[in-house]
C-alpha cells in the first residue's frame, strides 16, 4: 500500500515538471502556472527554454539573454 | 522592413531552440564526408532558412540554395546537384541547403523525391535540408537517410523579450494589449511577429485609436491612398492581410474604375504588372520565398490621390450584369451552334457569330432555335454596327 502512494507521488510530480519551463538566465523555473502569456502558450510544443518573469523585467533582458544563451551552448559562440 | 534590418547575422543573435541550434552547429562542426545531412523540421518564421545562411557565412561555406520547386525532377536534380557534388575539390566549399524540402510531394514530383534520396545516402558535401512538415511518405524516405532536428516555436514571453528589444532600437513602443495581440496572432512566427508590429505602429490611427490588424480590403484600399506618408502607406499595406492574388486584383479594380489621366493610368498599371508577374513566377516555380518582395513592389502604388477609391469590380454595373445574364444565354447559344457547325464554343463565338447575327438581321439566314434565344439574337442584332 505504501509503496503504491510513494509511486503515485512520483507519477504526479513528473506530469508537474512537463508544464514548466526553465528560465534561461537564472536556471530557477520560468513560472509558467502564473505567465501572463499562459492562455496562448502551448508548452509542450514550445522551445524548452524560456524565460521568468523578473528576468523579463530588468532592464536590459534580451541580453542577459543572450549571455545566458552562450554561456550554456559555449558552441554556439563559434 | 524591419524583419530585414533585425535579421540575426550570427547564430548567437537568434532567439529561441538554443539546444537545436546547438546540435546544429556541433554537427556542422563535426562534419566529415559520408555524414548524414541534417533535417531540420518546424513551423515557419523561426529561423529554419536564418540558421542554413548563417552556417554557411559563420563557417566559411559556399552556399548553394536551393527550394522543392528546384529538385522537383529528377531531370531537375541531375542538371543542379549533381555537378557541385561532382566537382568537390574544384569549387571550393560547397554546402547545399534544401529549403521547404517538404514541398516536394505532390502532382509535380517527377521522381524528384527518389533521385533526391539517393544524393542524401552518399553526401561528400555537408547537406541541411529544412521543412515545416515531416509526416507525409516522401518525407518518411527522406528522414530514413538524415538525421532530423526539431525547431519548435518560441515561447511567447521570450518572444516579448526580443520584441521589446526591437521596439527599444526603434525607440517606440506598443501598449500592453497591443503587445499580447501582436504574439498572439503571430502564434510563435517571429518574422510574422516583427512585420506586424511594424505595421501596427505605421499604420496606427491616433484619432480614431483604430488599428490596421484585420483591416478589410476596401478601408486598406482607401487608406493606402489617403496615407500622408510611404511609411504609413508601407504599414497600411502590410496590414492588408489578404491572398496575394487577392491583393493585386483589389488595387486593379480600384484603379481601373477610378477617373485617371493616362499618365497615372499607365503608371499604375506598370506597378500591377510588375506585381503579377512576380506572383506568376511564385505560382509557377512554388518559391514562395519570393512573396515577402511582392510588398516591395506595391508600394510603388503610393501616391497620395483622392480619385482612387476601392471598388470590387474592374468594370462598371450594366457590363457587369450584361455580361453575367447575357452570358449565359450566349454560351448556350454557342454551345448548340457549335455541334451543328463542328467547331469549338470559344471558335464560333469568335470567327462565326458576328456573321450570323448579320445573316439573321438581313434576313439571309433562318435558324430553327428555342424561342429563348429571341431576345439574346434580337440584343446583340442591336449591337452590330
Amino acid at each position: 500500500m505504501v509503496k503504491l502512494k510513494s509511486m503515485k507521488l512520483d507519477f504526479g510530480q513528473k506530469c508537474a515538471q512537463t508544464d514548466e519551463l526553465q528560465c534561461i538566465v537564472c536556471g530557477s523555473s520560468a513560472g509558467c502556472s502564473q505567465c501572463e502569456f499562459q492562455d496562448i502558450c502551448d508548452i509542450p510544443n514550445v522551445s524548452q527554454l524560456c524565460i521568468c518573469k523578473k528576468c523579463s523585467d530588468e532592464k536590459n533582458a534580451f541580453d542577459s539573454y543572450q549571455k545566458s544563451s552562450k554561456k550554456k551552448f559555449s558552441i554556439l559562440n563559434s | 522592413m524591419w524583419s530585414e534590418k533585425y535579421r540575426p547575422q550570427i547564430i548567437s543573435d537568434m532567439v529561441g531552440n538554443e539546444e537545436p541550434r546547438a546540435a546544429i552547429m556541433e554537427w556542422f562542426a563535426k562534419w566529415k564526408k559520408g555524414t548524414k545531412p541534417l533535417l531540420i523540421v518546424g513551423p515557419p518564421g523561426i529561423g529554419k532558412t536564418t540558421i542554413g545562411y548563417l552556417l554557411a557565412k559563420q563557417f566559411g561555406y559556399d552556399l548553394i540554395g536551393l527550394n522543392a520547386s528546384d529538385v522537383r525532377s529528377k531531370s531537375q536534380i541531375n542538371e543542379i546537384l549533381i555537378p557541385v557534388l561532382g566537382n568537390v575539390s574544384v569549387l571550393g566549399t560547397p554546402m547545399i541547403f534544401i529549403d521547404e524540402v517538404d514541398g516536394i510531394h505532390g502532382r509535380g514530383d517527377y521522381g524528384g523525391a527518389a533521385a533526391l534520396v539517393d544524393i542524401l545516402k552518399k553526401p561528400n558535401v555537408p547537406i541541411l535540408l529544412a521543412a515545416n512538415f515531416d509526416d507525409s511518405d516522401k518525407m518518411k524516405s527522406i528522414k530514413k537517410v538524415t538525421t532530423t532536428i526539431s525547431f519548435k516555436k518560441i515561447p511567447p514571453r521570450l518572444l516579448r523579450v526580443y520584441l521589446d528589444n526591437i521596439l527599444k532600437k526603434e525607440n517606440t513602443k506598443l501598449s500592453p494589449g497591443s503587445l499580447i495581440k501582436v504574439i498572439d496572432n503571430s502564434r510563435g512566427d517571429i518574422r510574422s511577429m516583427i512585420n506586424l508590429t511594424q505595421s501596427l505602429l505605421t499604420g496606427f490611427n491616433p484619432s480614431t485609436e483604430t488599428s490596421f490588424e484585420s483591416i478589410n480590403v476596401e478601408d486598406g484600399i482607401n487608406a493606402f491612398f489617403k496615407a500622408n506618408s510611404i511609411e504609413e502607406a508601407r504599414g497600411v499595406l502590410y496590414s492588408i492581410q489578404i491572398a496575394p492574388r487577392d491583393k493585386i486584383n483589389a488595387f486593379y479594380s480600384s484603379i481601373v474604375t477610378s477617373d485617371l489621366d493616362s499618365d497615372a493610368l499607365a503608371k499604375y498599371l506598370e506597378v500591377i504588372s510588375n506585381a503579377d508577374m512576380l506572383l506568376g513566377k511564385i505560382m509557377k516555380t512554388q518559391n514562395w520565398r519570393l512573396l515577402r518582395y511582392l510588398n516591395d513592389i506595391l508600394i510603388n502604388l503610393y501616391q497620395k490621390d483622392d480619385r482612387i477609391r476601392y471598388s470590387k469590380y474592374n468594370l462598371s454595373w450594366p457590363l457587369l450584369n450584361r455580361i453575367r445574364w447575357d452570358g449565359a444565354k450566349i454560351k448556350s447559344l454557342s454551345s448548340i451552334m457549335a455541334k451543328k457547325l463542328h467547331l469549338s464554343s470559344s471558335a464560333f463565338v469568335t470567327l462565326c457569330l458576328p456573321y450570323v447575327l448579320f445573316c439573321i438581321k438581313n434576313k439571309t439566314l433562318e435558324l430553327e432555335l428555342e424561342e429563348t434565344f429571341g431576345t439574346i439574337i434580337d440584343k446583340e442584332i442591336e449591337l452590330i454596327q
